[in-house]
């Protein structure tokens, strides 16, 4: 079985929070379209978050690193964005036990952990134009894909991305844009994008 | 973008900041971006909490104080906040009577309300949410859950205010809020819209010679556009959707609150709040509370909302009660 180490972990996360943070004004962009365009102000927060969090050697467990992660993302008072993110990585801390490693089992059901737990607060659906489009594929390609974590990741990344570009079809039903009906179309959801940012972060990190 | 800012990360704290130094009387300003009453210590009541973006000033945290809000929530530019914060407001609130905690209903507000009432029931606080969602544009009556909340929750902090000073139960506060918020309707326009202040993005961008009915908080669309029209034609319009929405009949009393967006002038908001009374009279409607200027902004949106409410002799009299806060005194 593979094994997810809290090194590796570490790792990833610090990469997808770097690339998350080159993304702000793109986001922000992108957010003008439909919504107030500051989306990526929020994710800004969180990938500081992210990388305080992950470079911090003195957390010991996953459980404590996620957990802490969830808690800060929770108080950042920067709409949405903050306890959507707060619940996935509240959810992944849930999944997993207090430990130092993951096999590739624990590392699934920690995702799916994440959806469930996210299930729980928001009631977007895939195809509602929101984080969802790209959340909930990547975290079926994980469920789904077989062999290393390098390819399960490459495989949720891909996933991701697809459901993020394919929000640039759909008619905002949820959230603030979803006021602005038709005049979505043709533009990707910010939100969806983060996602996809944050998955394609994950599987170049475990690469390094 | 022409704004008397500095660093645009720090609005939030920095507004904040002014408003508890020019009211240290009234409020003061404690971690977390939480405005507090300053009689709150002293409190020995039902206590009202809130929470909600900023810069829409002086909403909402303008109006924490005596006979209003307890605590209010401050969020970031046009953007909630998250639920550790409203958490920690509701403990700090919680003067054994329970607490009254007021979301608008937006997206960020919402989530963070929820996620906010599952930790406080998990502490066994007694908290009654109700949301105020009185947008008649964007969704009908029948699919209130779509409602966006606009300028009504300031009248709901007033009266919900008022019955919570007067010593009623979290229960009969509660009760009366929902009254309340069940029998209002907010109707919005725009003609020029705004910039966000932190991303110097056009929030919302009308056509010249163009007004946009049914503008949301934040400039969103939603509503129909058309052709600028006089102060009186427009009162017509918005008027006529309010009272449909409500279903008001001729001899029913309303509260009337014309509420300046930013950019429109106090002047103009008069001229629309008189057409608003007299075609109200012509249909023999009373017009028993009123307000007219800025409560709920968004920048330098031109345009205003316009609201009205079913009133009873026990609404009004709440109404009509004492309060001191920053931007609303009786």
């Amino acid at each position: 079985m593979y094994v997810l180490t809290l090194p590796v972990l570490r790792k990833m996360l610090h990469t997808a929070a770097i690339d998350l943070k080159n993304n702000v004004q793109y986001l922000c962009e992108l957010d003008g379209v439909a919504g107030d365009g500051d989306h990526g102000i929020a994710i800004g927060h969180i990938a500081d978050i992210l990388r305080t969090h992950a470079d911090d050697i003195t957390v010991a467990t996953m459980n404590l690193l996620l957990e802490g992660i969830g808690d800060a993302c929770m108080a950042v008072n920067a709409g949405s964005s903050g306890p959507l993110w707060g619940t996935i990585f509240a959810g992944m801390a849930d999944g997993i036990d207090d430990q130092q490693e993951l096999t590739d089992i624990e590392f699934k059901r920690m995702f799916a952990q994440a959806k469930e737990d996210f299930m729980d607060v928001s009631k977007a659906k895939e195809g509602d134009k929101t984080l969802v489009d790209a959340f909930y594929p990547a975290v079926a390609a994980i469920a789904e894909t077989e062999g290393s974590l390098e390819t399960i990741l490459a495989a949720a990344a891909e996933a991701a991305q697809k459901g993020a570009d394919a929000t640039a079809d759909m008619v905002a039903k949820f959230g603030r844009a979803k006021n602005v009906g038709e005049r979505s179309i043709g533009h990707k959801d910010p939100g969806a994008v983060s996602m996809a940012i944050f998955f394609a972060g994950l599987a170049k990190g475990i690469k390094e | 973008m022409k704004k008397f800012i500095n660093d645009p990360e720090n609005l939030t704290a920095e507004l904040l900041e002014g408003l508890a130094l020019s009211n240290s009387d009234i409020v003061s300003l404690e971690d977390g971006n939480l405005v507090v009453n300053k009689k709150l210590k002293d409190a020995d009541r039902v206590t009202i909490v809130t929470l909600g973006g900023t810069g829409h000033e002086p909403a909402i945290s303008g109006f924490v104080g005596e006979g209003m809000i307890d605590i209010s929530v401050a969020g970031n530019i046009f953007a909630a906040p998250g639920p550790q914060s409203c958490v920690e407001a509701i403990k700090m609130a919680d003067k054994g009577h329970g607490v009254l905690f007021v979301v608008l209903n937006h997206a960020g507000d919402m989530l963070t309300g929820n996620l906010t009432m599952k930790q406080v029931k998990k502490l066994g606080i007694n908290v009654a949410k109700v949301v105020t969602q009185e947008d008649v544009a964007n969704a009908p009556r029948s699919n209130a859950d779509d409602r966006r909340g606009l300028v009504g929750c300031i009248p709901l902090y007033k009266i919900a205010g008022a019955a919570a000073a007067q010593g009623k139960s979290l229960e009969e506060v509660a009760a009366i809020a929902q009254r309340f918020a069940d029998n209002m309707a907010t109707i919005a326009v725009a003609c020029v819209g705004a910039t966000h202040p932190a991303t110097g993005m056009e929030i919302a961008h009308i056509e010249d010679g163009m007004m946009e009915v049914g503008m949301g908080q934040h400039g969103e669309g939603g509503g129909g556009s058309m052709p600028m029209k006089s102060a009186d034609e427009t009162a017509v319009i918005m008027m006529d959707a309010l009272l449909k929405d409500l279903d008001v009949k001729s001899g029913e009393k309303l509260m009337v609150i014309i509420n300046g967006s930013g950019a429109t002038t106090l002047m103009e908001q008069l001229i629309v709040y008189r057409k608003c009374h007299k075609y109200l009279a012509e249909k023999g409607i009373e017009v028993v509370a009123s307000h007219v200027g800025e409560l709920l902004t968004v920048q330098e949106t031109a345009g205003f909302q316009m609201f009205i409410a079913r009133m009873d002799d026990e609404l009004t009299k709440l109404w009509n009660a004492p309060c001191r806060t920053p931007y609303y005194r009786n």
